[in-house]
């Protein structure tokens, strides 16, 4: 009974079965399988652009350093770390700044050091020089910590002047250091590019090094050229 | 002449034929469909295929050029330091700059016969000055040279007297006090 109605109901709606099926399979092919493979293959092209981007530019940054010169990058290195050390260093600060006052003409009487402030980017200590000379030579004096081997720069000055155009002066002077050494690094940020501002201190920090340099070499000499002590030991 | 068609066959036949007529359309529309949709799902399995290949040569590619920035981290670290330190030196070379303008500026306008005892410039940049001279068009004159903005290059906002007096000799001391801009 229920396999003739079966039959019947078959043969009722047989012609139109196939066309119902297929619709459906189509339908459900269309929306569960090649729309979204479309839009995944959509966002994926999307992914490769950009990784494809930065790549680039990696491969840009790293013929941009490669390309530098690596012995001028050194330089300028050791230069800035002589000008702005990681320590204070005061021993060769004072050294410095005493050898200034001598080519500049002035007596360096006492001099005092006190430890300064130590903010971040302004870590400096002060150094009281009190010099004698001529108001020429004290002129010389403070132009020429411009072009000095250290950062110096003048706080306060004190002085006294007598008849003859000479004078006394107290002069305190902040020397600065800077201890930071650490670098946040990320492989995609920018190589640093240098204006030519910097470019221009670059320059005079590696004159400024480079005379100091000469100067240290040229009294090295000086002191090798008297003889130490006894030629003859058994003299 | 117009011909007269007359079919023969009995109606049932006729609205059978034209219903197998129509079924077999339909079956040709739906095969043709299968057929589509069979092209498409190959053309989009191919497609991901392609670009599965293309992902995993553009990651590789990106592994690479990272590898080979690490490589030169050192170089780029120094060039990192580098700038800091110099932005650092420009924010901290030429603050005193003034102060030194300023002790020059005094000297120069210094008439004759003016001897200049004491000058002092502190942290702030303010100046006491002590000197004295002979002559009241001295004092006049220097005064009036430290407040003209032509002749201090407008590095003096104002300027005080501290002190005036004249001795038994002659001489006229005077103390000013110069405020910087």
């Amino acid at each position: 009974m229920i396999d003739k109605q079966l039959k019947e109901l078959y043969n009722h709606y047989k012609t139109i079965m196939w066309p119902i099926c297929t619709s459906v399979a189509s339908v459900t092919i269309l929306i569960f399988l090649i729309i979204p493979q479309l839009l995944s293959y959509l966002n994926v092209r999307g992914q490769i652009s950009g990784l494809q981007t930065r790549a680039d530019s990696l491969e840009a940054k790293a013929q941009d350093l490669q390309q530098m010169d690596e012995q001028k990058v050194t330089q300028d290195f050791q230069s800035a770390f002589t000008v702005l050390p990681v320590d204070p260093e005061i021993p060769s600060a004072l050294v410095a700044l005493q050898a200034l006052a001598a080519q500049s003409g002035l007596k360096v009487g006492n001099t005092t050091y006190a430890s300064g402030q130590r903010t971040p980017g302004k870590n400096s200590f002060t150094l009281n020089l009190t010099v004698t000379g001529s108001i020429t030579g004290m002129r010389s004096f403070l132009m020429s910590l411009q072009s000095a081997i250290r950062i110096f720069q003048v706080d306060a000055i004190s002085a006294r002047f007598t008849k003859n155009n000479t004078l006394e002066a107290e002069i305190t002077i902040a020397v600065y250091y800077d201890p930071s050494t650490n670098v946040k690094w990320s492989v995609e940020e920018e190589v640093p590019k240098f204006s030519s501002k910097e470019e221009e201190l670059l320059t005079l920090l590696n004159q400024q090094v480079d005379n100091a340099n000469q100067k240290i070499k040229a009294q090295e000499a000086s002191y090798s050229a008297v003889p130490m002590g006894k030629l003859n030991l058994f003299d | 002449m117009s011909v007269l068609v007359i079919n023969l066959l009995p109606p049932d036949v006729l609205r059978e034929q034209e219903h197998r007529g129509k079924l077999s359309l339909i079956n040709k529309i739906s095969v043709s469909v299968l057929v589509l949709l069979t092209f498409f799902i190959s053309v989009t399995v191919a497609l991901r295929v392609a670009q599965s290949s293309e992902l995993s040569k553009t990651t590789d590619n990106f592994a690479y050029a990272q590898e080979k920035i690490s490589t030169l981290k050192d170089k780029e670290e120094q060039l990192v330091i580098l700038k800091q330190r110099l932005s650092m030196m420009q924010s901290l070379i030429g603050t005193d700059s003034k102060k030194k303008a300023l002790f020059n500026l005094i000297l120069y306008l210094t008439p004759l016969n003016t001897q200049i005892t004491d000058l002092s410039i502190d942290k702030k940049g303010t100046i006491a000055l002590s000197f004295s001279t002979d002559s009241l068009s001295n004092v006049d004159k220097l005064i009036g040279d430290l407040g003209s903005k032509e002749k201090n290059s407008d590095l003096i906002a104002k300027i005080e007297l501290d002190s005036f007096s004249s001795g038994r000799n002659g001489l006229y001391y005077t103390t000013l006090k110069i405020t910087p801009k």
